[in-house]
């Protein structure tokens, strides 16, 4: 069973990842796909999850679920669990995916294997893929538990092409979430400016690094991904510089990401940058230094000084826009 | 962002953002932490069964470690100068529908 943890607002794309990833093991190896809705106002948000491969959808329907909170959020899992009685449960890779996982494993008793990028169904059981070591290594896991619950990275699974002729049954279901029991509260929110799309969800990411010398190129870096319609990001090099903000890093200790096209500008490519990057489908690098670690994960290279390259970039990609 | 209030017991996670500032110790601490106690647990003071901390019990377990086949050949885009270079990379990411 996968879980969507919606909130009051709308399903998250990994839902379509994970119900993408269940389908195809129920499909090798038998069994239905649920997904579990957990939010506020859920009704409306259902009606493609057949088409993309779910056979049945728990909803958990609650004001106490509009914004997340883990108390609340551990219940409604809990009950759609034992409404479901599936024994893979997947979470999304997101921050609360990630908080809920480990709370639910423990109250479940079920083994937790985190930051999964693939689900492999063999005759002796469903098999978690990982990566390993900074991303240099893959670890292939098997969880002994009857119960399993693994956390998804974002974008590592595929959606399934929508079935509209696909139906799926709908069950709503009651969870006890009662506040008072909450061991934990709110006091303030305080609202951060996100301008543009996320890091994470980003199809196309534009990241800079040392060699970018300043925090002034990044505004050409800003055009080219507002024009791919995806985010900038940033090595810890730039960040540390403080020429950009440290929600654009990527890596080891920054963001992990998956992005369908990641253009790498004046990045040597250290290993704790790549560790960042290993799920990108494809590879640009921009970098005057030929012998540049970049080269060997990039698909595609161009040996230059980014400033010889960037903005005839920037004026190719306008005229392919207009 | 949210600031959180909770009872005790609480645990919590610090993340690594540049809001922590690392607290380094001053050099009296540092003697002074030569005399500190270190208390020392096994697992029966703990109430443990040490059967739940053999390997055996572990609910995970990795099958197989392996170095995936990065078939990294990358295609290197040449050209005279900057503007050919950003033109025939345009081609190619329009070849690949990445454009």
């Amino acid at each position: 069973m996968a879980f969507a943890l919606t909130g009051s607002g709308p399903l998250p794309q990994s839902t379509y990842e994970l119900l993408g990833g269940a389908r195809a093991v129920a499909d090798a190896a038998g069994g239905q796909v649920h997904l579990a809705v957990l939010g506020a106002g859920v009704a409306g948000k259902i009606g493609d999850l057949a088409a993309h491969g779910a056979d049945r959808i728990l909803v958990v329907d609650s004001e106490h679920l509009a914004v997340y909170h883990p108390d609340a959020y551990l219940a409604a899992a809990r009950a759609a669990a034992e409404a479901s009685g599936a024994d893979v449960l997947l979470l999304p890779g997101d921050t609360r995916g990630r908080d809920l996982a480990p709370r639910l494993g423990y109250h479940l008793r079920a083994g937790i294997v985190t930051d999964c990028v693939a689900l492999e169904a063999s005759p002796d059981g469903l098999r978690f893929v990982k990566p390993v070591y900074g991303g240099k290594a893959m670890a292939r896991i098997t969880v002994r538990t009857d119960l399993k619950v693994a956390v998804m990275r974002q974008r590592s699974l595929d959606p399934r092409a929508p079935d509209p002729s696909r139906r799926a049954e709908v069950l709503n279901v009651e969870a006890a979430i009662d506040p008072s029991t909450f061991r934990t509260q709110v006091v303030d929110h305080i609202s951060e400016e996100t301008t543009g799309i996320r890091l994470e969800d980003a199809p196309v990411v534009v990241s800079g690094g040392r060699g970018l010398g300043g925090p002034e190129p990044f505004k050409q870096l800003e055009e080219l991904a507002r024009l791919l319609g995806g985010a900038v990001g940033a090595s810890r090099a730039a960040v540390d510089a403080g020429w950009v903000p440290p929600s654009c890093q990527v890596g080891q200790t920054g963001k992990v990401i998956g992005p369908d096209l990641y253009l790498a500008i004046g990045i040597s490519g250290a290993s704790q940058h790549l560790a960042g990057i290993t799920g990108a489908k494809t590879i640009v690098a921009i970098n005057k230094d030929e012998q540049a670690p970049i080269f060997g994960v990039a698909h595609i290279g161009v040996v230059a000084d980014y400033r010889e390259v960037l903005p005839h970039l920037l004026e190719e990609v306008r005229a392919a826009r207009a | 962002m949210d600031s959180r209030a909770g009872r005790l017991p609480l645990a919590d996670t610090v993340t690594n953002a540049d809001s922590n500032q690392i607290r380094f110790p001053k050099v009296r601490d540092m003697m002074l932490a030569r005399g500190k106690p270190i208390t020392r647990w096994s697992a029966q003071d703990l109430g443990l069964d040490p059967a739940d901390l053999e390997p055996t019990a572990r609910a995970a377990e990795i099958d197989e470690l392996f170095v995936p086949d990065r078939t990294s050949s990358c295609q290197f885009i040449d050209g005279e100068d900057g503007a050919e270079k950003a033109r025939k990379l345009v081609q190619k990411l329009r070849e690949l529908k990445l454009l």
